[in-house]
């Protein structure tokens, strides 16, 4: 598959960053995997309409998008391509725990599971990959999501 | 002597310059302008950066995690304020990102919540009222058939973030792009009243 690979976080020492890095490392193996950072951003080569696959690792912030990632789906939603796009993967920290974000909306999972494959009008595979509760983690848990996230991407 | 007039801030967010949207900002201050000392806030017109930066980033979890003088403006004008009104256009299911920018950015440690000791989060807002103004580029059932994020945010988010149970109000108009004038004049009147009754 084509994959493109969108990641947003400001610092390199970030969780996220590690588990990006993990995510390429693991897609890399099968795929044609390009990565765009949106804090470095740069023009993306592969055109939408090769792309088969989009995976998304990102914090949530405020139970949605951090706000460089809703500017890269204003322009996806306003793009004609992504006619082929199969599956939407989303790999992302919470601060809080689950039943928190149950409670304030989860609008950054109904948008990227279910408004993207709603915004391209066919029924795309839509994988939610979360880690909650990070502000009070420890390394081993940390380094369990890891696994987890290479195990699902194996099987993508 | 009690003062009976409150503190409103209005953060205004409508992107799309030439349009109708742009006289939601003059019918929110007009509505509030009846019991409220009006303070107004345009991030577009202020040049708000959206994005959080690697700096802010990494001083969020520290002592300080305020560091850009436009961002320590805007917690001095939350913590002044009694009512807080969103004013902003809803596309794709969300805040536009410029207004996403403004709470990342503004509502950190220390403002809308701070940490105890066993990094639990403890809300820390003193607001008595908060509320959304938007327009929607879609059908209310479309919206429902999705998520309604800003609603999520600012009615449930930011909600629980407030320690004294807010009052809360939500203005919006669904189709906003197709709307007819009359729906047009009719939402911003809508506005305008009910704002004045808090």
């Amino acid at each position: 598959m084509n994959i493109l690979v969108i990641s947003c976080h400001p610092l390199p020492e970030s969780f996220c960053w590690h588990v990006r890095s993990v995510a390429l490392d693991e897609l890399g193996k099968r795929h044609q995997v390009e990565h765009i950072d949106l804090y470095q951003p740069i023009p993306q080569r592969t055109p939408p309409e090769q792309v088969d696959a989009l995976v998304f690792v990102y914090p949530t912030w405020w139970a949605g998008l951090p706000a460089a990632l809703g500017k890269w789906l204003e322009e996806f939603c306003a793009s004609v391509g992504y006619q082929n796009l199969k599956k939407v993967v989303a790999i992302t920290t919470h601060g809080s725990p689950r039943w928190v974000n149950w409670l304030i909306g989860r609008a950054g999972q109904k948008v990227l599971m279910k408004g993207i494959p709603r915004r391209v009008g066919r029924r795309c595979r839509s994988r939610w990959i979360a880690f909650y509760n990070i502000d009070r983690s420890t390394p081993e848990e940390r380094q369990k999501f890891s696994q987890r996230v290479r195990e699902k991407l194996a099987k993508l | 002597m009690a003062d009976s007039t409150k503190a409103a801030l209005v953060i205004s967010a409508y992107d799309r310059s030439d349009t109708w949207e742009q006289s939601l900002e003059q019918s929110i201050l007009a509505g509030l302008s009846i019991g409220h000392e009006v303070e107004l806030v345009n991030l577009l017109d202020l040049g708000w950066v959206t994005e959080m930066s690697p700096a802010e980033r990494r001083a969020y979890h520290t002592e300080n995690p305020a560091i850009d003088p436009m961002v320590i403006d805007q917690i001095s004008k939350v913590k002044a304020a009694d009512t807080l009104v969103l004013g902003f256009p809803t596309r794709n299911w969300l805040p536009i990102p410029i207004m996403k920018g403004w709470f990342d950015r503004v509502m950190i440690p220390g403002v809308a919540f701070t940490f105890d000791e066993n990094r639990k989060l403890q809300p820390n807002l003193d607001l008595e009222t908060i509320g959304g103004v938007t327009t929607y580029d879609m059908s209310r059932v479309e919206v429902r058939r999705i998520i309604d994020g800003g609603r999520r945010i600012i009615l449930r988010s930011l909600r629980a973030n407030i320690p004294k149970r807010p009052r809360r109000v939500w203005l919006s108009l669904y189709n906003a792009q197709q709307s007819k004038p009359e729906q047009r004049s009719a939402f911003l009147s809508r506005v305008e009243t009910q704002l004045a009754t808090l």
